[in-house]
């Protein structure tokens, strides 16, 4: 670790280095796999109740059905599916997908593709929500609180990842992954 | 100063640097795009609270001109009558009403037959069209973002369901739809025709083309106009959405009840004029222009 480094009590690795890890020159912080699992375990088991409830019934979704809130009005309306595919499945494979890039291995690696790939796709599950949250309230005129919960989940994934992706930076100057320079 | 210049190099120089500047550094990068990521978080937060804070801002909708999410099983319903089962319709229901002939240039866009269609929300006659224009065009392409909407209650008909075409889009292969709903159910203004539609308006909705004029008001590709609905739809007033539905598939034998039945004949009327404007291209392999070959008209409805 270099001096600049050292001294700013961060724990990237220098140029040359081999990065974060158990090698005694850098430690990964520990919130972002912390952080990123929680949130994605919550989501998986959210969106699989709500794909569960489609493949069922979605009067099975215990959610009030009156005014504003309306979980049912939501999960049958025109809106539920993107091309075909309904948006529960879509999220339960979002979150599924999620699951390794979370885990502490992937956060470790400096592999440029599954960094950016794992900010990217939280970016695109982020556009999503703003589609569905906008679709709910300005053309189905109800929220479904599941919903809300994975739309919650999923913004909060995009920040947490961010964030990460920053404190866990490991790119050397010249741009090159720590690795490979 | 320990740079990292000297850590990679191990030559002492500093290229690119000039004495006493703060070479770049790993701490310059990471701060930067601390500050991107932050300032990403924060534009996220902001766009969430803009779109919750202009649904708090203009309030539920629960008035007239409330617009709902139609269920996919209610518009699987709706769909679900066949090319066939409407022309079994049309050849028993007789309609109040055809497209007349007119002499006009081809009305097109995208180099494809335009069907225009111009109404209003609180409507109860261009709801019960609306029925069948639905059923008619999506044997030609595929609409998304539909939503239903009753007429007003203060008609003579009052209180229809049906669909609107406002903020819905069509895309297909073979015609383009033109919709414009001008009012709401409360009479807001909502959508205004453009200026060769209301020129097509003033030429065309007035006798001796149509009866009297108003809406709804179609336009055939400029071939055929019509003026007002082609069957009485007093018995759908102050039913619901999903019971017409309902009614029209019949449980799979298609429309059961003589309103839905004429929404059928209609829908073929529809089918057989636009059939005329697509040289018999249709979607799933032609089939509902094989049903309907030629045209289902009169000379004159005046």
């Amino acid at each position: 670790m270099n001096a600049e480094t050292a001294a700013a009590g961060r724990t990237n690795p220098g140029p040359g280095e081999k990065g974060p890890g158990g090698d005694g020159r850098g430690h990964l912080p520990v919130w972002p796999p912390i952080a990123g699992l929680v949130l994605t375990v919550t989501g998986i088991a959210v969106a699989a109740y709500l794909t569960y409830a489609h493949y069922t019934s979605a009067s099975s979704l215990a959610c009030p059905d009156s005014g504003l809130i309306n979980c049912e009005k939501v999960t049958t309306s025109s809106y539920s599916h993107i091309f075909g595919v309904p948006v529960a499945v879509l999220g339960l494979s979002f979150f599924l997908g999620m699951l390794p890039l979370q885990l502490p291995g992937a956060w470790r690696c400096t592999w440029a593709p599954v960094r950016i790939g794992r900010l990217g796709a939280t970016a695109a599950g982020v556009g999503l929500v703003f589609w569905l949250l906008y679709a709910e309230l300005f053309r189905i005129d109800a929220v479904c609180l599941y919903c809300t919960a994975v739309h919650v989940v999923t913004v909060l994934l995009f920040i947490t990842t961010a964030l990460g992706t920053v404190s866990t930076g490991v790119y050397a100057e010249d741009g090159v992954p720590a690795d490979h320079a | 100063m320990p740079s990292q210049v000297s850590e990679r190099g191990g030559d002492g120089k500093q290229p690119d640097q000039r004495q006493g500047e703060q070479p770049p550094s790993n701490a310059r990068q990471r701060r930067q795009q601390r500050y991107v990521a932050i300032g990403a978080v924060v534009v996220v937060l902001a766009a969430v609270a803009v779109i919750v804070g202009i649904k708090v801002a203009s309030g539920t909708n629960t008035g007239l001109d409330t617009r709902s999410a139609i269920s996919r099983a209610a518009l699987d319903e709706v769909f679900a009558v066949t090319p066939d089962q409407m022309k079994a319709a049309s050849v028993y229901i007789p309609l109040s009403s055809y497209p007349f002939r007119i002499t006009s240039p081809a009305m097109t866009s995208a180099g494809k037959p335009e069907l225009l269609y111009i109404g209003a929300e609180y409507c109860p006659y261009c709801a019960g069209e609306r029925w069948a224009m639905a059923m008619a065009l999506n044997q030609f392409g595929t609409f998304s973002g539909l939503r239903s909407i009753t007429s007003t209650p203060n008609d003579t008909v009052a209180s229809v369901p049906s669909f609107t075409f406002y903020h819905a889009t069509y895309s297909s292969p073979y015609v383009a739809f033109r919709p414009v709903e001008q009012q709401t159910v409360s009479g807001k203004a909502l959508e205004t025709p453009s200026r060769a539609e209301e020129a097509t308006l003033r030429q065309f909705d007035r006798p001796p083309y149509v009866k009297t004029g108003g809406i709804p008001f179609l336009d055939f590709g400029g071939k055929w106009i019509q003026d007002g609905i082609n069957y009485d739809d007093a018995a759908l007033q102050h039913q619901s959405f999903d019971t017409i539905a309902s009614q029209l598939a019949g449980d799979g034998h298609g429309p059961s009840t003589p309103a839905t039945e004429s929404i059928a004949a209609t829908a073929g009327m529809i089918i057989s004029h636009l059939c005329a404007l697509t040289g018999g291209r249709s979607l799933h392999d032609n089939a509902a222009c094989q049903a309907f070959p030629t045209v289902i008209s009169k000379a004159s409805n005046v």
